[in-house]
């Protein structure tokens, strides 16, 4: 338990944050005891409540998700204006990346508004490799053979194989002779790369990344403003399942779950293939970020039958898991979907190491997991959306006796919002208020 | 081997998602003069049994989308050597589609196949169906039962537009409306104006039937 107490310390530091004012200072050293004793298993003052907001912070500021992702400003006005009236004990994650980079990729599978959707679309859509939008697929999944080329050196194979497929921008790199062989000596490699063609798809890769450059710039100093005014952030990084990375971005659903049939050999060797490098990102984006505590979106273990789920998700997961535990990082484990099945299997991770989310079924989960990890969930968003705030207050009242017992409890909706009612959300408040304290 | 035996071999081996096994079977049942129907009537034995063993949580949506995947093979291949005639009868039509502002398919098409299976034919409006398309797709094809899917919860709106437009189109009481998929629960139905919410596909398919019966 030390070293996470320590992990948290350096996470809940108010080093480099010039506050705003001296109760924005207390205010912020609150909030983050509260999230850190709730990951150490610990009683806080009273329940946290750090709902993963997603585009929530947009519709309630009335800034359309196409205005934000070219003028990133408003990313950061919707976000102060839903902080600064709701007050939770975490600054949320508002997942809007910076459009202009993907439309200079022509990246295929994000959907965006206007780039595929309505111009007034809420969210955006993420098409996954084979499917079908109106009849029509777009864009190629990874071959059943190709799992041999990733296999052999999935460097090469995504250089030349996957970004050619996903972006029509980097479409060139598939004429690129393999990376493995480069030489600067006389003309070497470059040779290959002076064509007009080529030349195209680095200077479309170059200005997407300056793009991103931007964004974060514009995102980076927010976060600071916000935690100015008194706001820790919860989790940062992200890194994925090596199960979820070859089904979500290579094979899709339907060609990794039939894959498991009739391909079990080729599905596990490519897990373990890409654990290692599902771990590096974890690392490095932790360290980059400063921030130990990476989230993990759980996609696609669900689908399977507990024991294939051992076999062919949690087999490398576990171990990206522990990997990331040994470096200093608090994976967060945010499962999508009903977790119920897999409960006992996800347990077997070291007590109060690791951060679960629980969507479907958290009661049961607190009964089986919460004298070991530190839960998140318990409102679902489909009451925020549908309901009346008397039912949600009665229904966060609830929650908070019963997931909130004995500490190690964070109250978070179980999806990702994005068009709730903010009365919904304020009666939230309103219940943390009431019930929510534990002294 | 007695008939009977081979004919549960088959079942069986479907049933377990054996895919070299049903296709090696199936061959020797067609060469053997056996007529496509009955073939077809044991696949739907077995995919009762997928059904049931979904049912009884010892399947998952895995296993009934690689059923679904052997399944669609089989038709595939048996249909074309069918008699005209020599069709099964409809149990009614089901008209389906994930809601505009979502583009989630997995759990629609896994609902298309069982639906299939049991006899409904399905027209699948695919992805992100603007209600109109709902509209014309009734009007066209006079189903009994129209399914939404949607995964989003920001598609919950689009649900209920669906359904107001269904209604203001006059449509709404010649259907059922069944709505599936991510976190709809209760409140979903009741905010959207289903007739029913269903929480996996066999639900769907097993509300389906009660409803037929009803007729």
């Amino acid at each position: 338990m030390t070293n996470i107490k320590k992990i948290l310390e350096k996470w809940a530091s108010k080093e480099r944050i010039q506050f705003q004012s001296q109760e924005a200072e207390q205010k912020y050293a609150e909030r983050a005891e509260r999230l850190a004793d709730a990951i150490q298993l610990k009683i806080p003052d009273k329940i946290p409540l750090a709902p993963d907001a997603g585009l929530f912070p947009l519709t309630y500021s009335g800034i359309s998700l196409r205005e934000a992702m070219y003028n990133y400003d408003k990313i950061c006005i919707a976000l102060k204006k839903t902080i600064t009236d709701f007050k939770w004990d975490a600054v949320p994650r508002v997942p809007v990346w910076p459009a202009k980079a993907f439309e200079v990729l022509k990246y295929k599978p994000l959907r965006l508004p206007g780039l595929g959707l309505d111009d007034d679309a809420p969210t955006y859509q993420f098409v996954e490799p084979g499917q079908k939008i109106e009849g029509k697929e777009l864009y190629e999944p990874m071959k059943l053979e190709e799992y041999d080329w990733f296999l052999e050196d999935p460097s090469d194979f995504n250089l030349r194989g996957h970004l050619s497929q996903v972006c029509d921008a980097l479409k060139p790199f598939a004429n690129l002779p393999p990376i493995n062989g480069i030489t600067c000596y006389y003309h070497g490699y470059l040779d290959a790369l002076a064509t007009p063609d080529i030349d195209k798809a680095f200077e479309a890769l170059a200005e997407a990344a300056r793009e991103v450059r931007k964004w974060r710039m514009v995102m980076g100093q927010c976060l600071q403003d916000v935690k100015s005014m008194g706001f820790p952030e919860f989790f940062s990084a992200l890194t994925h399942a090596p199960f979820d990375y070859i089904g979500d971005f290579r094979r899709g659903t339907r060609g990794i779950l039939t894959d498991i049939f009739r391909n079990p050999e080729k599905v596990k060797a490519v897990c373990e293939r890409v654990a290692p490098f599902m771990s590096e990102w974890g690392i490095r984006f932790a360290k980059l970020t400063g921030n130990p505590i990476v989230v993990f979106r759980l996609h696609k273990g669900i689908f399977m039958r507990p024991e294939q789920f051992e076999e062919f998700y949690w087999s490398t997961l576990k171990k990206v898991f522990l990997t990331l535990i040994k470096n200093d990082v608090i994976p967060y484990a945010y499962t999508e979907g009903d977790y119920r099945p897999y409960l006992e299997i996800i347990k077997e991770m070291p007590r109060g190491k690791i951060i679960y989310h629980i969507e479907q079924g958290i009661f049961e989960a607190k009964e089986v997991l919460g004298d070991k990890f530190c839960l998140t969930g318990g409102i679902p968003a489909s009451l925020l959306y549908t309901a009346s705030p008397q039912k949600v207050e009665e229904y966060c009242k609830k929650a908070i006796e019963v997931l909130g017992e004995n500490g190690g409890f964070i109250l978070d909706s179980d999806v990702p919002l994005d068009v709730v009612k903010p009365e919904n959300l304020k009666a939230v408040n309103e219940a943390v208020l009431k019930y929510g304290h534990y002294s | 081997m007695k008939l009977s035996e081979i004919q549960d071999e088959y079942i069986n081996a479907l049933a377990d998602l054996d895919e070299t096994k049903v296709f090696e079977l199936t061959e020797k049942k067609l060469n053997a003069g056996e007529d496509p129907l009955e073939i077809l009537n044991d696949v739907k034995k077995a995919m009762d049994i997928v059904g049931k063993r979904f049912e009884d949580g010892w399947y998952f949506v895995a296993d009934l989308m690689m059923a679904g995947e052997i399944l669609n093979k089989l038709t595939d291949m048996l249909k074309p050597k069918l008699k005209k005639s020599n069709t099964s009868k409809l149990l009614g039509k089901v008209v389906i589609g994930t809601v505009k502002g979502d583009i989630h398919d997995i759990g629609k098409d896994i609902v298309i196949t069982m639906f299939e299976a049991n006899d409904f034919e399905v027209i699948d409006l695919g992805v992100d169906v603007h209600p109109d398309k709902f509209v014309e797709a009734i009007q066209k094809h006079q189903p009994k039962i129209v399914g939404m899917s949607a995964l989003l919860t920001s598609a919950f709106g689009s649900m209920r537009e669906t359904v107001k437009t269904i209604e203001e189109a006059g449509l709404r009481n010649q259907i059922k409306i069944i709505i599936g998929g991510g976190t709809i629960d209760e409140d979903t139905k009741e905010y959207v104006g289903a007739d029913a919410y269903c929480r996996d596909p066999v639900a769907a398919i097993n509300l389906a039937k009660k409803w037929m019966e009803g007729e």
